[in-house]
């Protein structure tokens, strides 16, 4: 755990003025943003500042340009293919793979890299690409915060950074606010994408629940954590002989759902994010939780 | 000294939209909280022209109710001039105000501003992001995709949404939104490209 618990913001901190850079990297809006006292806590000239951010954004790009399944000359195109191995596609690869492994062990098979025998890692490698870029930010000491298509890592930063949580059914607003200080956040759902997560054990796209916002030490398993739920389905939130979500919760992570039938579900310590300045939808026990 | 800057990003449903946009102290809009079926969601308040007064030193704590609706043609009474972004920012004035609206950028209240038209697969996205003492008020869609009919349909909800969630984000105080995965690349874009002029160095 980077920091303790997430403390409600509170009303009235001083304003810290923000500047943000967006750059598209794996087909999604990727946001780095620095505040002012970033700049004043001596970190140096704003062109080095500017320096590391942009070499941010680069890892990320690097990482597109291995695992894209998009693009024909990435490593995962060429492992795919045979034309290399897996042993011989470098330490990222490796590295992601072990995270894989680990991801459907932990998950019990909820989460998988491989539909039909073809190796995907895209599931993976958004979050912990975005871990990566955020741990180079986080090393340096600039306060920022990052920003993945709507995944977020952030600096363990004296003022919490206040987030929003997008509505599932109501794009419009949001579901709640949280303040973060080193904390990951991720969602997952099938709000906008249509089904874009299937049910390993069935194959089909995954039903039930609507968005599931899981909040930890680390992106890479936040968002592994929330895939898993979703592909898991209601029966981890509603089943108590279901151990998805206390593995997730023994992991350092909470956990907000919304199912399909507007129903909110959330951890215990789910609510210790949430600021208190706004309200909070009412929130079932998700059973089973020791 | 007072200060404005925001960031903006934005991903969603074909939007979801990340943003952060903040005034120095001037800003006490108070999210309207609104059941739906069981849920809370927090929207932004019911007219989109409310913006904070900004007279006196600290507007939030002395004037609790002080939501104003400013003229945006015309400087309002009390406001204080240096806490409009482009007093402060000099250096980077806003390229390019739109003809058609009423506001101009010489009063330093209001203010109109065009993002860069952004290519996407497709068509060109481009937006206009309208600005008052400190606050956006409106942000509208110049150009979006329409040769197909799927594009107008998409866009005839996505746009309104875009436009809802960064009025929403902006009155929840918050630094950005976090949700499910889909892009409006060129929205996000575009909105960037606007608030960069206005207000980033």
């Amino acid at each position: 755990m980077t920091e303790a618990t997430g403390r409600p913001a509170e009303c009235g901190e001083p304003e810290l003025a923000q500047t943000s850079r967006t750059e598209m990297i794996m087909g999604l809006p990727v946001s780095i943003h620095l505040r002012e006292s970033a700049a004043a806590q001596g970190f140096g000239a704003p062109a080095t500042l500017d320096a590391t951010v942009a070499s941010a954004f680069e890892l990320m790009r690097r990482h597109e340009r291995i695992f894209s399944p998009y693009l024909p000359e990435s490593m995962l195109m060429a492992l795919r293919d045979g034309r290399c191995t897996a042993a011989s596609a470098g330490p990222e690869f490796a590295e992601v793979l072990r995270i894989a492994g680990r991801a459907r062990r932990r998950t019990l098979g909820a989460f998988d890299v491989h539909f039909d025998g073809v190796l995907d890692p895209s599931g993976i490698v958004k979050g912990w690409s975005a871990e990566r870029a955020g741990l180079l930010l986080a090393t340096l000491g600039i306060d920022f915060y990052l920003n993945a298509g709507g995944d977020i890592t952030c600096a363990a930063s004296a003022t919490p950074w206040r987030l929003g949580v997008e509505h599932p059914f109501h794009p419009q607003g949001l579901i709640t606010v949280v303040a973060l200080r080193g904390q990951a956040m991720a969602t997952s759902g099938s709000a906008h994408r249509g089904a874009h997560i299937l049910d390993p054990s069935s194959g089909r796209p995954a039903g039930g629940i609507r968005q599931v916002t899981v909040i930890g030490p680390t992106l890479t398993w936040a968002d592994i954590w929330a895939t898993a739920i979703v592909a898991r389905g209601p029966a981890s939130l509603e089943d108590p002989r279901d151990a998805l979500v206390q593995r997730c919760r023994s992991d350092g992570c909470e956990v907000l759902a919304i199912t399909d039938r507007d129903e909110v579900f959330a951890t215990p310590g789910f609510a210790a994010y949430q600021v208190s300045d706004l309200p909070r939808p009412a929130a079932r026990e998700i059973a089973g939780l020791r | 000294m007072r200060r404005i800057t925001f960031t903006i990003v934005t991903t969603l449903a074909i939007l979801v939209l990340l943003f952060s946009y903040r005034t120095s102290r001037n800003e006490s809009i108070i999210p309207k909280t609104v059941a739906v079926g069981q849920a809370h969601v927090v929207l932004p308040p019911t007219a989109p022209s409310a913006v904070a007064s900004a007279s006196g030193p600290d507007p939030a704590a002395s004037q609790p109710a002080g939501r104003v609706t400013v003229p945006s043609s015309a400087p309002a009474a009390g406001q204080d001039p240096t806490s409009v972004a482009p007093t402060t920012n000099p250096a980077a004035p806003p390229t390019s105000s739109h003809a058609a609206s009423p506001t101009t950028s010489s009063s330093a209240l209001s203010v109109t501003v065009d993002g860069a038209a952004v290519g996407t697969r497709f068509g060109d996205v481009q937006v206009e992001v309208v600005i008052d003492a400190g606050t956006i008020t409106d942000v509208r869609a110049l150009t979006y995709p329409t040769e197909q009919r799927r594009d107008q349909e998409i866009n005839q909800i996505a746009i309104p949404e875009l436009r809802s969630q960064v009025l929403a984000a902006q009155s929840a105080n918050i630094a950005g939104v976090g949700g499910a995965t889909y892009t409006t690349e060129g929205y996000i874009s575009s909105l960037q490209s606007a608030l960069d002029q206005v207000h980033f160095q």
